[in-house]
C-alpha cells in the first residue's frame, strides 16, 4: 500500500451521489471512500442495492441522466478531480483512461450494429487509425478474451451471440485502448467456469504487464480470495469495512461482513453467491438512526440505534465502521 | 426480407380488389348519371337507353364490378367520359407530378420532423422542447388547407416570394423547384408533427437503455451517442407511424393539389368526380390506392433494413 499512497491511480473521498425517484430524491451512497493503485485490485462486495454500480457509475459520471447527481466528494484521477472536469475532458477519460465493464451482457451491446463496428468505434474515439489497423486491433482483443472464431464474430450482430460471448465481447471493448484502470460489475456473472478463469487471468495479466488498475465488484467471494489486494464492503451506501484481503478475510470486525464470510469455506465448494446474512435489505429511503445495520445486527447495543459508527482503523489498513470493532 | 416483399404483395391484392370494389360502388351510388352527362341536356330518352347500353349501365352490379376487374387487368381503364381520351393516358401525365410532390413532402417532412424530435428528446423539459412540442400540437390540429392558404397569403401574395400556381417544370429546373417549394413544404407540414412526437416518445426510451449508456462510456461524444446509436434504434417506429400515416398524405395531396393546381392525380380526381367522368374517377382511386400499398411496401422495407434481427 505504501507506493499506492504515495501516488494512487484513482483516489474517492467521501462521495455522495444521490437519485431522483418518484418519491423524492434519495441518497444512495455517501461517504464513500477508497483508493486503488496502479496495477493493484480492490474488490467491492455487498448485497444488491448496497450501491456498488452507483459507485462505478459515479466515477465515470454516467449516473442516470436526469436522476443521477453527485452531492459531494471527489474522485481524483492521476491527481486530476473528475467531478470537476467538463463533459469535454471527462469524454477523453472515458474509454481511454478508465473503461468500465456493465452489469448486464444481454442488453450492453446496441442490437443494430455488428460487433466489429461497435469495438472499432470504441478505438476511433481515442487514437487515430485507419479501419484495417482498427478492424486487425479489435480481432486481436477478440482472441484475447477467447472468443472462438473471431472473425466471423466481427461481422455478426449482438443477438447472433450467446450471453456469454456478449460478456467477453464487452471486456474485449473496455480493454480496447488499454485503460489505466478497469471497472468491472461482476463482470462474469454469464460465463462458465473456465471463460471465467481465462477472464480473470487475462486481467490478472494486463495487472501486471500494464500496471492496469482494476475495480472488480463480485458477489463471488472465492474470486475475491483470488484477484484482491484489498477489499471494500458496502451496506446500505456506505463502507462498512475496508483493508487488504488478507486482514479482512481473517480478522473480519463488522457483523455483517462476519456474517458474509461466515460460510465462506463451503462457498469454494459450490461456487456460491454471497452468503444470505439474516434480515432484508434496507429502505434507503427510510434508513434508521445510528448503524443501518443495527436491525439485523446480532450484536446491535443500544448505542448502535443513535450514533452512526465512522470506519475506523483497526489494524494497519484494515478499518470498520462499528461501535464494537476494538481500535488500532 | 423477401418474405417480406411477398407477404405485402399477397395482402395487396385483396385490399385492390375491395378498393376498386368501394370505388365502384360509390360511384353508382351517385345521384348523378353517367349517360345523362354524356349525352348532355335535352337528350332523348331513346338515346339515353342506348348509350346506358352502351356504357353496360344497365346490367346487374357484381356484373358490371366482374367486367371492370377483366377490364382494369388487361390495363383497360376505360375512357374519359369528358373528353374521351384513354383514362390511362390522362394518369400517366397525371401520376409523375404527384409522385414527385409526395417525395418532395416526404424530403421535407421525414428530416425535419426527426430533427425537431430528436432535438426536444436531448432537452428534454426545458423550453425549446416545450416549443417543439407545442407547435406540432398546433400543427396536428390546423387542416392541411388552412396551411396552404396561410402559406399563399403571405409567401404567395403578400410578400411574392413563392409561385403557388401549378408545376413550373421539371424538377432539375429553377422554376421547377420554385413551383414546388410551397406545395411540398404544406403537404409535408401535415407529417412533421406526428413524426416530431412520434421521434422524441422513441428517443427518449431509447435513451435509457444500456448499449445508450455503453456508446458514452466509450466516450462517444453526446452527438454520436444521440444520432448514431439512439436514433438508429428509435426510428422503425417512427417509419411505421410514416406508412400508418400514408393515407393523411395521399389526403393531404388530392387538398394541396387542388389548392396550388397541382397537375397530379388528387386534382384529377376532384374535377372527374365532380363532373361524374365514372372511369377517370375510378382510375384516380386506383392509382392513390396503389400508392398507398407501395408507400406501404417501402416502409416494411425500410424496416426490416434498419433491424439486423428481422433482416437476416
Ligand atoms: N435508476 C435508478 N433509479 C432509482 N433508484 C436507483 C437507480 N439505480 C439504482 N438505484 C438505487 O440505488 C441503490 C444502489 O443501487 P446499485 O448501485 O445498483 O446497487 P448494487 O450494489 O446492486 O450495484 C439501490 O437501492 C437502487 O434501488
Ligand atoms: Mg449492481
Amino acid at each position: 500500500m505504501t507506493q499506492a499512497e504515495a501516488n494512487p491511480l484513482l483516489r474517492v473521498t467521501r462521495l455522495r451521489t444521490s437519485i431522483a425517484t418518484d418519491m423524492g430524491r434519495m441518497v444512495v451512497i455517501s461517504d464513500v471512500s477508497f483508493e486503488v493503485g496502479a496495477g493493484r485490485t480492490l474488490c467491492i462486495v455487498g448485497e444488491s442495492g448496497c450501491g456498488k454500480s452507483i459507485t462505478s457509475l459515479s466515477i465515470m459520471r454516467l449516473l442516470p441522466k436526469p436522476q443521477g447527481r453527485i452531492e459531494a466528494g471527489h474522485v481524483s484521477f492521476l491527481g486530476r478531480d473528475l467531478t470537476a472536469l467538463s463533459e469535454r475532458e471527462m469524454r477523453q477519460v472515458r474509454g481511454r483512461d478508465i473503461s468500465i465493464v456493465f452489469q448486464e451482457p444481454m442488453t450492453a451491446l446496441n442490437p443494430v450494429f455488428t460487433i466489429g463496428s461497435q469495438l472499432t468505434e470504441a478505438l476511433l474515439a481515442h487514437e487515430r487509425c485507419g479501419t484495417a489497423q482498427a478492424r486487425a486491433r479489435a480481432l486481436g482483443a477478440l482472441r484475447e478474451v477467447g472468443i472462438p472464431d473471431p472473425e466471423s464474430r466481427l461481422d455478426a450482430y449482438p443477438h447472433q451471440l450467446s450471453g456469454g460471448q456478449r460478456q467477453r465481447v464487452v471486456i474485449a471493448m473496455a480493454l480496447l485502448c488499454r485503460p489505466k484502470l478497469l471497472i468491472a460489475d461482476e463482470p462474469t456473472t454469464a460465463l462458465d467456469v473456465t471463460v471465467q478463469a481465462q477472464i480473470l487471468e487475462l486481467f490478472r495479466q494486463l495487472r501486471n504487464s500494464h500496471g492496469m488498475g482494476l475495480i472488480l465488484i463480485t458477489h463471488d467471494l472465492g474470486v475475491v480470495a483470488e484477484m484482491a489486494d484489498d477489499v471494500i464492503v458496502m451496506y446500505a451506501g456506505r463502507v462498512v469495512e475496508a483493508g487488504p484481503v488478507a486482514s479482512i478475510f481473517n480478522r473480519p470486525q463488522h457483523p455483517y461482513t462476519i456474517g458474509l464470510l461466515g460460510s465462506l469455506p463451503k462457498v469454494s465448494e459450490r461456487q456460491g453467491r454471497l452468503p444470505i446474512v439474516p434480515g432484508t435489505v434496507p429502505n434507503l429511503m427510510a434508513l434508521p438512526e445510528g448503524c443501518g445495520f443495527h436491525p439485523r445486527c446480532p450484536l446491535a447495543q443500544r448505542r448502535c440505534a443513535v450514533d452512526l459508527p465512522l470506519l475506523n482503523a483497526v489494524h494497519g489498513d484494515h478499518r470498520a465502521a462499528c461501535w464494537l470493532a476494538p481500535l488500532d | 426480407m423477401l418474405r417480406v416483399v411477398i407477404n405485402r404483395l399477397l395482402i395487396s391484392i385483396p385490399v385492390l380488389i375491395g378498393v376498386l370494389f368501394i370505388g365502384f360502388l360509390l360511384l353508382i351510388v351517385a345521384p348523378s348519371d353517367p349517360a345523362a352527362v354524356i349525352a348532355g341536356e335535352g337528350a332523348t330518352p331513346e338515346l339515353l337507353a342506348v348509350l346506358r347500353q352502351e356504357l353496360g349501365l344497365d346490367r346487374p352490379v357484381l356484373e358490371r364490378f366482374a367486367l371492370y376487374l377483366q377490364r382494369v387487368l388487361q390495363g383497360d381503364l376505360g375512357k374519359s367520359v369528358i373528353n374521351k381520351a384513354p383514362v390511362i393516358e390522362e394518369l400517366s401525365y397525371a401520376m409523375g407530378p404527384t409522385f414527385e410532390l409526395m417525395l418532395c413532402a416526404l424530403l421535407v417532412a421525414v428530416p425535419v420532423g426527426i430533427a425537431l424530435g430528436s432535438l426536444a428528446a436531448v432537452m428534454r423539459g426545458r423550453w425549446i422542447d416545450r416549443v417543439i412540442m407545442m407547435s406540432s400540437v398546433a400543427g396536428l390540429s390546423m387542416p392541411g388547407f388552412m396551411i396552404a392558404l396561410l402559406a399563399i397569403q403571405y409567401f404567395g401574395l403578400h410578400w411574392g416570394l413563392l409561385p403557388f400556381q401549378g408545376r413550373g417544370g421539371p424538377l432539375w429546373t429553377w422554376s421547377g423547384i420554385l413551383h414546388m417549394v410551397l406545395p411540398a413544404t404544406t403537404l409535408g407540414s401535415i407529417l412533421i408533427g406526428p413524426i416530431a412526437r412520434m421521434t422524441r416518445t422513441a428517443m427518449l426510451e431509447v435513451l435509457t437503455l444500456d448499449y445508450i449508456r455503453t456508446a458514452r462510456a466509450k466516450g462517444l461524444s453526446e452527438l454520436k451517442v444521440v444520432l448514431k446509436h439512439a436514433l438508429r434504434t428509435a426510428l422503425p417506429p417512427v417509419v411505421t407511424l410514416i406508412g400508418l400515416q400514408a393515407g393523411y398524405l395521399l389526403g393531404g395531396a388530392v387538398v394541396t393539389e387542388t389548392i396550388f393546381a397541382w397537375p397530379g392525380v388528387g386534382r384529377l380526381a376532384i374535377s372527374a368526380i365532380a363532373s361524374s367522368d365514372f372511369p377517370m374517377a375510378q382510375g384516380t382511386i386506383l392509382v392513390l390506392a396503389v400508392s398507398f400499398l407501395i408507400i406501404n411496401l417501402m416502409v416494411d422495407l425500410i424496416y426490416c433494413w434498419l433491424d439486423p434481427r428481422i433482416r437476416l
